[in-house]
């Protein structure tokens, strides 16, 4: 698929009802494009992180029929968020954004959608609700980081 | 001029987005996604995302302000939401408005299971039966067609991907 069609694609996605109204629900925004680069931040609500707002860089190559490759990224430095800043919580948030995957010093988000995820761990089988396919959309992987960083809130309530 | 305004409602698979004239009446809205979702526009309600009672529509003109927030239009005023974990069940009462999120709140809380904090953040509902999380920003209305009113979940544990053997 050429890089165009890459774009179209993930242009109908920011323009689609369920990304605009993560944006309404002020859950997440775009803040730059740059094909095949797009780069969108996911907000945390107060008391859940030490940050108000996470950045991510996505790479969206051959989008969808490969899935995206996303980091957690730092946008004033240009590379990826120091692991001490990253979003911290239970099991499955750290080890989403756990150090080092898909080798030393990379900084994508360890998750079955992710495109290095894709055929890790036969995760594509183990967790078929969690993978990518070319008929997910952005607003998939949105909604999956932005519940990683804002845990329920009952549960941090709880004695 | 159109006002975009989203809304979720009964029959509708997700959120989607609805032109309606400025100036017109708030029954517009009602009528466009009632059309949408296959039901008689007469017998729904109009709904802002997360609210417990509906909209008086009496008079009530579109205008900016229903651009600024999500909505949700049924034909049921509140939903009976029952929620099943390790052979209890708990009952609550939402408006269709409500998000799954604000159930799974509820569940796992003290008002609920008491989930253990420790695997309280990996808890998900999944519809009865089902293993699948349910996206948290779901209205619960999206799940029950009138006249049916009840609706059941299974509060399961959600997953952990790991296991880096092939790194």
């Amino acid at each position: 698929m050429s890089v165009s069609a890459a774009e179209a694609a993930a242009r109908a996605d920011l323009e689609s009802a369920r990304f605009r109204a993560g944006v309404l629900r002020a859950h997440w925004r775009l803040d730059q494009i740059s094909f095949p680069l797009l780069f969108i931040t996911v907000m945390a609500l107060p008391g859940r992180q030490r940050r108000a707002e996470f950045f991510f860089r996505f790479d969206i190559t051959n989008f969808p029929t490969q899935a995206p490759e996303v980091k957690i990224w730092d946008l004033l430095s240009g590379g990826s968020l120091p692991l001490a800043e990253r979003p911290k919580g239970p099991a499955r948030v750290m080890e989403a954004f756990k150090e080092g995957w898909p080798g030393p010093g990379a900084p994508s988000v360890y998750r079955p959608w992710e495109r290095h995820g894709i055929n890790h761990n036969n995760w594509a089988a183990t967790y078929p609700h969690l993978t990518w396919l070319a008929s997910r959309d952005l607003t998939f992987v949105l909604e999956d980081l932005y519940a990683l960083i804002n845990p329920s809130t009952a549960a941090l309530a709880l004695p | 001029m159109n006002i975009e305004i989203m809304s979720e409602g009964e029959g509708l698979k997700d959120i989607e987005v609805f032109q309606v004239p400025a100036g017109a009446a708030a029954s517009e809205l009602i009528r466009l996604v009632a059309e949408r979702g296959g039901f008689p526009a007469e017998e729904a309600i109009l709904f802002i995302e997360g609210s417990p009672e509906p909209l008086e529509i009496v008079g009530l003109i579109i205008d900016e302000r229903f651009h600024h927030r999500a909505h949700h239009v049924h034909r049921a005023p509140r939903l009976d939401v029952h929620v099943a974990y390790q052979n209890k069940q708990i009952v609550h009462h939402y408006s269709p408005a409500t998000t799954v999120q604000t159930v799974l709140d509820w569940a796992i809380g003290n008002h609920g299971f008491k989930i253990d904090p420790a695997i309280a953040p990996e808890m998900e509902l999944a519809l009865e039966g089902n293993e699948t999380a349910l996206p948290r920003q779901a209205h619960l209305g999206r799940f029950v067609h009138h006249p049916s009113h009840a609706l059941h979940f299974d509060l399961i544990r959600g997953v952990i991907p790991n296991g880096a053997r092939d790194r």
